[in-house]
């Protein structure tokens, strides 16, 4: 699959998972790239351009086993913009499926 | 093919170093480093994870492009001449003054001595001129009397003496000026100066400040140029302790303190404090790295000021009694989040250079906000003009007044 067609939709992950709960690093990268096939290193960075955009920011939190982990969390903007991405992305979804779907009856 | 965790960081770094500054490039390897360590805890081997992140190069551009964005937001906004200008006064803060008035003096000092040797070296010629037609026998009406031949001999030594004082004025001139830039020059923020603080210099330093029974901490940090890092938690029956860097080596902090009543007053300096010395910048800022704890034990008063260099403040777990800061020169960032102390009255006065501050959501917060130049983002507080204000829930929940003084560079304030 594209490369920037993953990237496009990867921030609405990012920001759709951090709306269920805080996360550290390695927990929204494990969790996406399960499900999508995409270099894990490069989810840091997004990270970071959404800190810098004020979507999210950071927190140390200790953890039972080494170094204290650095959590992100959606910030009020953050929350907003999930929410508008996420409207937006159903709508998106479906409209493309109803093309899809009417382009295979269409061939049948 | 990259394997292991060792090499992938070594060529993330050496994509990254020059790109990016040292604190980011040192958050971006953390991050790295953390996703290491947890996915080796959880059994995966350093050559499957190396694969799962992708190629090292790849993923230096990704973060490259996410760091460059940022840095060019920010010029975009920092280049200004109004802004240059508004800098160099703003730059000098408390030193404006003692920079100005030395600097007119050498120019009146010089300037007189330089009419002084002009007067000599055109008496010179006149006193020689009227020996010269003496000599030649032509009588002249003059009010003084002038014999010809040591006439000749003196006003050829004043001329020299003229030339001498006036060639003398410019060099020593020259030098000053030389000496008065290289000085204004070490405290531009970009300006990295070598020297001086060769490293290890300041030798691992470090100190503790015993409580005494004390019951409060009045607590004034000045810093003249270097990092400053300051905490919470100390051992029970420490006051303010100061912690090796990073790199073990530490600045050379000084400190003296008194007990005053149930108060402990702490003073820490570092030695160079003197607007004088400003020029010795350190040349690798963590060779003055270190780390202030405080006590959470204690009510504190907090005064802060750092002439230049970073100065890092997290005060989430102590309680305030008031709060002051100011830099002059220098990225600022103040961490209250999570703050559960007693109420306190702040006032941050930020010169040159960024400001961040993290305010605690869930208390009464009043800020008022004295914009200066430079983006201004105040997130997560409702606005009435330059006040912003956090209600608190809960009604006992600590109340905190906050003035902030913009100087030059983005200030960032947000609840979280």
């Amino acid at each position: 699959m594209n490369i920037q067609f993953k990237k496009g939709v990867l921030g609405i992950c990012v920001l759709c998972m951090l709306a269920q709960k805080d996360c550290y690093g390695y927990e929204l990268v494990d969790e996406i790239s399960k499900k999508i096939d995409i270099a894990e290193g490069t989810i840091y960075p997004l990270l970071h351009r959404l800190k810098d955009e004020g979507l999210v920011t950071t927190y140390l939190r200790e953890s039972g086993e080494g170094p204290p982990r650095k959590y992100y969390r959606l910030t009020d903007t953050g929350r907003t913009k999930e929410q508008e991405q996420r409207d937006e992305w159903v709508h998106f979804a479906a409209s493309v499926n109803a093309l899809l779907e009417g382009n295979l009856h269409g061939d049948n | 093919m990259v394997t292991t965790e060792k090499e992938y960081t070594a060529i993330l770094k050496g994509r990254l170093s020059g790109y990016l500054s040292g604190d980011d490039l040192d958050e971006v390897l953390e991050e790295y480093a953390g996703h290491f360590a947890i996915g080796k805890s959880r059994g995966r081997t350093e050559e499957e994870l190396c694969t799962a992140l992708g190629d090292p190069e790849d993923v230096a551009k990704e973060i490259r492009a996410a760091y460059l964005i940022h840095r060019a937001e920010q010029n975009k906004s920092a280049g200004t001449i109004w802004q240059a200008t508004r800098a160099t006064t703003h730059l000098h803060g408390l030193s404006f003054a003692a920079a100005i008035v030395p600097f007119i003096l050498f120019a009146v000092v010089f300037g007189l001595v330089f009419i002084a040797g002009i007067a000599m070296i055109c008496g010179g010629v006149v006193l020689l001129l009227l020996a010269v037609i003496k000599l030649l026998g032509i009588s002249l009406a003059l009010p003084w009397h002038l014999s010809p031949e040591p006439g000749v001999l003196v006003s050829l030594a004043v001329f020299v003496a003229g030339i001498i004082v006036i060639a003398a004025d410019v060099w020593l001139a020259h030098f000053f000026g030389r000496l008065t830039i290289r000085h204004l020059k070490g405290k531009l923020p970009a300006k990295k100066d070598t020297g001086f603080f060769s490293p290890g210099e300041g030798g691992p330093q470090t100190f503790a400040i015993g409580r005494d029974g004390a019951a409060a901490l009045d607590l004034q940090v000045r810093v003249g140029a270097g990092e400053l890092a300051l905490s919470s938690g100390t051992d029970s029956q420490v006051l303010v302790s100061r912690t090796a860097g990073g790199g073990g080596r530490t600045g050379p902090l000084t400190y003296s303190s008194s007990l005053d009543g149930a108060t402990k007053k702490v003073w820490i300096r570092n030695r160079h404090h003197s607007w004088w010395c400003c020029q010795n910048w350190p040349a690798d800022e963590s060779a003055y790295s270190g780390e202030l704890r405080v006590s959470r034990e204690v009510p504190v008063a907090l005064d802060v000021r750092n002439h230049a260099g970073r100065t890092r403040l997290a005060l989430g777990e102590l309680s305030l009694t008031s709060l002051v800061v100011k830099n002059s020169v220098g990225e600022t960032q103040i961490d209250l989040s999570g703050y559960h102390g007693g109420n306190f009255d702040g006032a941050i006065k930020n010169g040159v250079g960024n400001l961040a501050v993290r305010m605690p959501k869930d208390c009464t917060v009043t800020l008022v906000v004295h914009r200066g130049v430079g983006d201004t983002d105040v997130r997560g507080f409702m606005a009435n003009g330059d006040t912003y204000t956090i209600t608190a829930p809960r009604p006992d929940a600590p109340r905190i007044t906050l003035r902030v003084k913009q100087g030059v560079g983005s200030v960032r304030i947000e609840a979280v």
